[in-house]
């Protein structure tokens, strides 16, 4: 907003940290300009053209280097599985809400992944375990012995000495599986009811938004922009092969420098940790 | 606009003879009019090929910028913003309108033009192309556009380039001979961007040399045409 004064910006809270960000218009709109340009290779670029590349490029640069993980609380369903967020891409890591005794406060405790937790489809037989087909010859299926059908049931976490069980299978907080299949988490049953925040990586692109509220951190921009012409002139034959490397190029310094900007590196956090390692207990 | 009235009597000047006889009103109207649509077309013509030549560094900046000053004489034509009346399913274009500039929705959201409706339904339907409105998507049918999304139906405004007015010397006849009336409500001055004089002259030479079948003014103005097209791409 150009004419912001503080006071506007504090009394809206909606305003709080937006100069981090601009829109995927406000790239677009940038690109125009640059094709408006008599000289310019991209000059006959259609808009179109100019929002899917767009798009395209956020993808990509959110995947690459915005290091930016959403989170969401939830309570763990009866059913013991639960649906992937809409802009869900990937889980960074699920953590149950844990009550820490000796603070009385609050902490997150990782859960463990259990790729054993089954998830297949189940196909329907007959009592000579013909398979079963629909009236359009399709295999009938059903949740047979999967973990939709039966919660999964965690071996109970023991910390008592056991030298015969296998101790990498137990789970202290619990567990889950991501079923990209069917778009949901699956967790064991010592989490019913329990709270649990699922960390993820978003493509960047939620639905259903308008262009002006798709954002993008400033970090980012220059490096969108970049793909986005490169994109514009990658398959085109009149432009020469020259200009589509040096665009490519260009789009990897500025991608470099993006992770950079955004890895949120800090010599005191590392001074802290090495600190720690070399503490004599 | 160019005076009609100083481009007759220069036509006559260098047209009329006791041999050729006279140039007619109506027949200056018919000749000034053909060469007002050829000069307009030409336009588009020119630019294309000087930005070419501007593209590898012949041409300089400024006010001697020719693409820019050929722009200027396209511009003399633009008519702004004209807000477009919407009979469902499209809006209804201007009746003088010649080609389409731009079309805005809300004053801020460009219309962007498709090629053909296969390109309008594909852009419509696919999934990081479809039209908002932010972004909309527009066909041109005839004397008609469809804007996509179909939720705009209003606040949608048009500028485009008209079609020249038609010029015409109105006259009245005195003792057998046309007087020029000015006043008259059918008088219309050139509608060409006021560079165009010479240009304009030569052009309606050129085609009454045509009908005059005179090859002497012909080939003059053919010449006059051939020098000044050299002129023009000479480094």
């Amino acid at each position: 907003m150009a004419n912001q004064t503080p006071e506007d910006y504090y009394s809206e809270t909606e305003n709080f940290g937006a100069s981090q960000y601009v829109s995927l218009k406000d790239v677009v709109d940038s690109m125009l300009l640059e094709a408006q340009d008599d000289d310019s290779f991209i000059k006959n670029v259609r808009r179109a053209k100019l929002i899917k590349i767009g798009k395209d490029a956020i993808r990509l640069v959110t995947r690459q280097a915005a290091n930016k993980i959403f989170a969401i609380e939830i309570t763990v369903p009866d059913t013991l599985f639960f649906p992937m967020p809409q802009d869900y891409l990937n889980y960074a890591r699920v953590s149950v809400v844990v009550t820490d005794n000796s603070s009385n406060s609050l902490r997150l405790q990782p859960l463990d992944v259990n790729y054993g937790i089954n998830t297949a489809t189940g196909y329907l037989q007959d009592n000579e375990g013909d398979l079963l087909f629909d009236q359009d010859g399709n295999i009938l299926t059903s949740d047979s012995s999967n973990g939709y059908a039966r919660p999964y049931k965690t071996y109970q976490f023991s910390s008592s000495y056991q030298p015969m069980v296998n101790a990498s299978k137990f789970s202290k907080y619990g567990e889950f599986k991501p079923d990209s299949e069917r778009g949901q988490f699956l967790f064991s049953s010592d989490l019913m009811d329990k709270e649990v925040v699922i960390e993820y990586i978003s493509d960047g692109l939620p639905l259903g938004v308008a262009e002006d509220e798709i954002l993008i951190h400033k970090f980012l921009r220059e490096t969108v922009e970049n793909w986005v012409y490169f994109g514009c002139i990658e398959r085109n034959r009149n432009v020469p092969a020259n200009e589509k490397q040096r665009a490519l190029n260009r789009y990897k310094t500025t991608l470099h420098q993006s992770k950079m900007a955004m890895a949120d590196l800090d010599i005191l956090r590392i001074a802290r940790s090495m600190r720690a390692n070399t503490m004599t207990l | 606009m160019i005076n009609i009235d100083i481009a007759y009597r220069t036509v006559l000047m260098l047209a009329n003879s006791d041999i050729r006889g006279n140039v007619k009103p109506t027949e200056l109207r018919l000749a000034i009019n053909d060469a007002v649509n050829e000069i307009a077309e030409e336009y588009f013509y020119e630019v294309n090929r000087l930005l070419n030549r501007q593209n590898r560094g012949f041409i300089n900046g400024g006010i001697e910028n020719i693409p820019d000053r050929i722009r200027e004489k396209i511009l003399h034509f633009l008519v702004e913003d004209q807000l477009l009346v919407y009979a469902e399913p499209y809006f209804n274009l201007p009746n003088d309108l010649r080609y389409i500039d731009s079309v805005f929705y809300n004053d801020e959201a460009n219309v962007e033009f498709c090629k053909d409706n296969r390109n309008f339904r594909q852009l419509s339907y696919s999934k990081d192309t479809k039209p908002t409105l932010n972004y909309p998507i527009g066909l041109q049918i005839g004397t008609k556009i469809k804007i996509s999304p179909s939720v705009i139906n209003d606040k949608v405004t048009v500028s485009y380039l008209r079609n020249p007015k038609i010029a015409n010397w109105s006259y009245v006849v005195i003792d057998g001979s046309e007087i020029f009336n000015p006043s008259s409500s059918s008088f219309q001055d050139v509608d060409l961007h006021s560079s165009e004089f010479n240009n304009l002259i030569v052009k309606t030479l050129h085609r009454f040399g045509i009908n005059l079948k005179e090859a002497d003014i012909v080939q003059i103005t053919s010449n006059e045409k051939g020098q000044d097209f050299n002129q023009e791409n000479a480094s």
